[in-house]
């Protein structure tokens, strides 16, 4: 194991040896530490497929060294997103109109002509955008409080006369079918469309803009199997987020 | 006693036995700071790589009206509150300088191509000390953005300013300087390349390697709570992005689809392997091959399949941490023999090391472990800046 001793007799004393060893150990166990308190998974589970949570020790150690991690700015997990394989594709249209609803212009994320390293970030926009999730409900029909609503719950459904086209519905918890619950935009996708959204009005001088994100599920390797595969089983989706003021 | 400026290392400091002294050997036995120099020029160009395609793009980019505006930065923060998301849930947003100059337009401009020039000074080693901490500050600054966040690239930037900082900060402090030098650094490589061996290059250099190390494992490991991976056909979904790939163009493999599938089931195993091992290889000098040629082709595949910018070049610098400065001395030697290349010869070990009485350690020049082509590329450098040699 390099490197080789040699023979010159510099000492360090003794002080620096421990000073030195007691920090090096805190800070590679913070980021050891951070490396395991991130959810695993997702596994099969009575409910489906579910991510299982960090070990608790993993996740109590962390709560005390994660202000030093983010201090340095040293907090990922190292669990990468592109070591899931099979996301879908996605690019995002914007059509951006005036007060009465005429379209000015139409942006599209990513930009074709923009160069290779800002065009890479546009799509990890778009994929922030493309991050579904299904409808978690809760065990049983919940009844509220007096004088309270049953909460409700922002998903995707399908368009009546459009296949392949998905629109954003609001709906109670309790109206959701149990046995098929459908997907709906991430928290965080919500808020960055909006954001999004008032940032491209501004520039173009818009009153609002539409967000429409086109949307492929990936062909798995299996196709190369397949002898008959059914008409459109891998077209293109469209969801439709709406509109949103500047 | 004055300093050796040999290229080896110095001994490990204090006589212990067993995993302590294991210890000490591997993290406190100083080092030629060459290693970390050839690092911060290396990592230097890919921040610069990194930064410098954002210009024109600025006020999109990083701008308090930008993709995520105070708005959106303010709901955010809201959000992660109220549905009290665990700590992993949350959006990476830290701390950032930008967040001083991103609510003007001028100033934001001003302040990104000054940290390019930081940037430019800490790749060309100029005052190292100081730079090396502003290229940090600049490195997290820019990365703080949770919606342009990417983390497979992103991750090894930070990691990277992190340690160089470290050890730029480090290298050099029990020299004596003035104040000047003591503050900024010693300038490099317009100065001498090789230094006295130093304890902050070598725990630097060990931080690296071993936080690299934990990450690759770590990552190599993630991939494994996939299906896809244990059945060999992740690397299929790249290889066919869905807006690029027909259904007739997929199905085309199908007449040799146990073939294709074989070599990429093997493809994939091997990074398994790489990743999941690379404990096992990355701290022996005879495997080099294997460390350095798998940082090669990870480059290619993850420009050429993934098309993920930053991770093959800070995969490969990452690597390259690995290398000691002896072998650095080697490939310097060896590159120093090439026509225009003769220049390197500074960066080699003094050769003054190898004279009696200097450092007082190699009497016998046959017995000299400064390898023979570092010799002779010193003296065919030599020579030819000899009249008329």
């Amino acid at each position: 194991m390099s490197p080789t001793p040699s023979q010159t007799t510099e000492r360090v004393p003794r002080w620096l040896l421990i000073a030195g060893s007691v920090a090096i150990v805190f800070h590679l166990s913070a980021v050891v530490v951070r490396a395991l308190a991130a959810p695993s998974g997702p596994w099969v589970s009575e409910m489906g497929p579910d991510t299982a949570t960090p070990p608790q020790f993993a996740y109590t150690l962390d709560s005390l060294t994660s202000p030093y991690l983010k201090l340095i700015r040293l907090t990922d997990s190292y669990r990468f997103p592109s070591n899931r394989p099979g996301f879908s594709a996605v690019y995002l249209e914007v059509r951006l109109k005036d007060e009465a609803g005429q379209e000015l212009a139409t942006v599209r994320i990513p930009d074709e002509q923009a160069n290779f390293w800002v065009r890479h970030r546009q799509t990890l926009l778009a994929h922030t955008l493309g991050n579904d999730q299904m409808v978690t409900l809760p065990p049983s029909e919940l009844i509220p409080a007096p004088h309270q609503q049953v909460p409700q719950v922002v998903y995707w459904e399908p368009a009546a006369n459009e296949p392949r086209h998905l629109h954003l519905a609001r709906k109670s918890i309790n109206e959701i079918d149990r046995n098929a619950p459908p997907p709906r935009p991430s928290d965080d996708a919500l808020l960055l469309a909006r954001s999004y959204a008032r940032h491209l009005c501004r520039v173009h001088g818009a009153a609002k803009a539409e967000i429409i994100r086109h949307h492929k599920n990936p062909m798995p390797p299996a196709v190369l199997f397949w002898e008959n595969v059914q008409a459109g089983a891998f077209d293109e989706l469209l969801s439709f987020f709406g509109e949103f003021p500047r | 006693m004055k300093p050796s400026r040999s290229a080896l290392p110095a001994a490990p400091p204090a006589a212990a036995a067993g995993p302590a002294r294991s210890w000490v050997h591997f993290w406190f036995t100083p080092v030629d700071p060459v290693g970390l120099h050839v690092l911060r020029l290396l990592a230097g160009l890919l921040f610069l790589a990194w930064l410098l395609p954002f210009a024109g793009h600025l006020d999109s980019l990083f701008g308090r009206d930008g993709w995520l505006d105070r708005q959106g930065y303010a709901d955010l923060a809201a959000y992660a509150e109220s549905a009290q998301l665990p700590e992993w849930l949350r959006p990476p947003v830290g701390w950032s300088v930008l967040y001083l100059v991103n609510a003007n337009s001028t100033a934001l401009t001003a302040f990104y191509w000054a940290s390019v020039a930081v940037l430019a000074l800490f790749t060309l080693g100029v005052a190292p000390r100081l730079t090396a901490v502003l290229a940090w500050v600049i490195v997290v600054s820019f990365t703080a953005n949770p919606v342009l966040y990417y983390p497979e690239g992103d991750t090894f930037l930070k990691v990277l300013a992190f340690y160089l900082m470290i050890g730029c900060v480090l290298v050099g402090q029990r020299d004596r300087q003035r104040l000047p030098a003591r503050l900024l650094g010693l300038a490099w490589p317009i100065t001498r390349a090789v230094g006295r061996p130093s304890l902050g290059a070598n725990l630097a250099l060990r931080l690296l390697q071993v936080h690299f190390a934990i990450i690759i494992v770590t990552n190599g490991l993630h991939k494994l709570q996939f299906g896809d991976w244990w059945s060999g056909v992740a690397l299929w979904y790249p290889l066919h992005p869905p807006f690029a790939t027909t259904l007739a163009q997929a199905q085309a493999q199908a007449p040799h689809r146990e073939s294709y599938l074989f070599v990429l089931s093997a493809a994939a195993y091997a990074m398994l392997v790489w990743q999941i091992g690379f404990p096992l290889f990355a701290w022996r000098r005879k495997l080099r091959v294997v460390l350095i040629g798998g940082a090669l082709i990870g480059w290619l595949g993850l420009a050429l399949i993934y098309q993920l910018p930053l991770l093959g070049p800070a995969l490969l610098i990452g690597c390259l941490s690995f290398v000691t400065a002896d072998e650095w001395h080697r490939v310097f030697g060896l590159l120093a023999r090439r026509p225009g290349l003769r220049w390197l010869a500074r960066w080699l070990p003094d050769e003054r090391a190898e004279e009696p009485g200097i450092a007082g350690i190699r009497k016998d020049p046959a017995a000299s472990p400064v390898p023979s082509e570092i010799r002779m590329a010193k003296s065919e450098s030599i020579m030819s800046r000899t009249p008329g040699a």
